[in-house]
């Protein structure tokens, strides 16, 4: 998948049985950027949304796929020649087959200026080999 | 009308790289490949996920490439809207995803056929509802708030 090599997914730590936080890294040479846009590079906000759900499969041992988003905020922009360094924090509910999802993605490095970049709050499902 | 949105039946206006001039967004992230027009209440676009691109991971497409698709929908009828004016092509992006609903995976190849209906507009903020059908069935629904950036040179 080509996507892969866009974002270096760090140790997932759990916070607590139901949370968790990782740390990642961004590509700025993906080829992904060139498009996105040409001469102003911004990670796409649906690349973020495909970050959360790589890190729920992780701490769910199992590939998930979205089945609904309930409610998604992008509430900044993420230049990855400013910062390539994003926190992604979590927790979930599994029920029935379904991993409810309440997730942010903050951007920077505390001090230089941490901001969250996305607010999820979603549904997935295992996918299904 | 547009109801059943017959997107087989339907002639494009604007196809493949002659998009370019309507989007802000260039390979490897294009992700609308037609557009079919508008009524009073809808614009219709189309897309099919070809093998290696993006999005598709294992011979299914994405629902991040789903949702881009929706987005850059939006952006293909603000871009005919800011061409017809003599303005530059605006960036958007989005700003929020609500009430999205994945029904099934999309396969790759297969072609998309898409709705949107305005449901707001203020000034750079365009709040849309946008219906994917695959096939001649929803392969997905839900609300979009895509920021509409003019070039203010």
């Amino acid at each position: 998948m080509m996507l892969q090599g866009l974002f270096k997914i760090g140790t997932l730590s759990p916070v607590d049985e139901f949370s968790f936080s990782a740390q990642v890294d961004i590509n700025e040479s993906h080829p992904v950027f060139g498009g996105h846009f040409p001469e102003r590079p911004i990670l796409p906000g649906v690349c973020s949304i495909h970050l959360i759900k790589e890190c729920v499969g992780m701490a769910t041992g199992c590939e998930q796929r979205y089945v609904s988003i309930i409610q998604c905020k992008f509430t900044g922009m993420v230049d990855p020649g400013l910062n390539n360094r994003l926190t992604v924090r979590f927790a979930i509910k599994q029920e029935n087959g379904i991993t409810g999802v309440n997730g942010t993605i903050v951007n920077g490095v505390n001090e230089t200026g941490e901001r969250v970049v996305l607010k999820i709050k979603a549904s997935m499902a295992e996918v299904e080999v | 009308m547009c109801q059943h949105m017959p997107g087989t039946e339907r002639k494009a206006l604007i196809w493949g790289t002659d998009l370019y001039g309507y989007i802000p967004q260039r390979p490897p992230i294009v992700m609308v490949d037609s557009y079919y027009g508008k009524d009073d209440v809808s614009s219709f676009t189309g897309y099919t996920p070809v093998p290696g691109s993006l999005f598709c991971d294992r011979g299914f497409f994405l629902e991040a490439g789903i949702i881009e698709h929706m987005a850059q929908s939006v952006a293909v009828s603000a871009g005919i809207e800011y061409k017809s004016r003599g303005e530059a092509v605006p960036l958007g992006f989005i700003g929020a995803v609500s009430k999205l609903n994945l029904h099934f995976q999309v396969p790759v190849g297969k072609k998309l056929f898409t709705a949107i209906t305005e449901a707001g507009k203020f000034e750079g903020v365009s709040l849309v509802t946008a219906r994917v059908m695959c096939e001649d069935r929803l392969a997905a629904e839900g609300e979009l708030k895509v920021f509409i950036l003019g070039d203010s040179k």
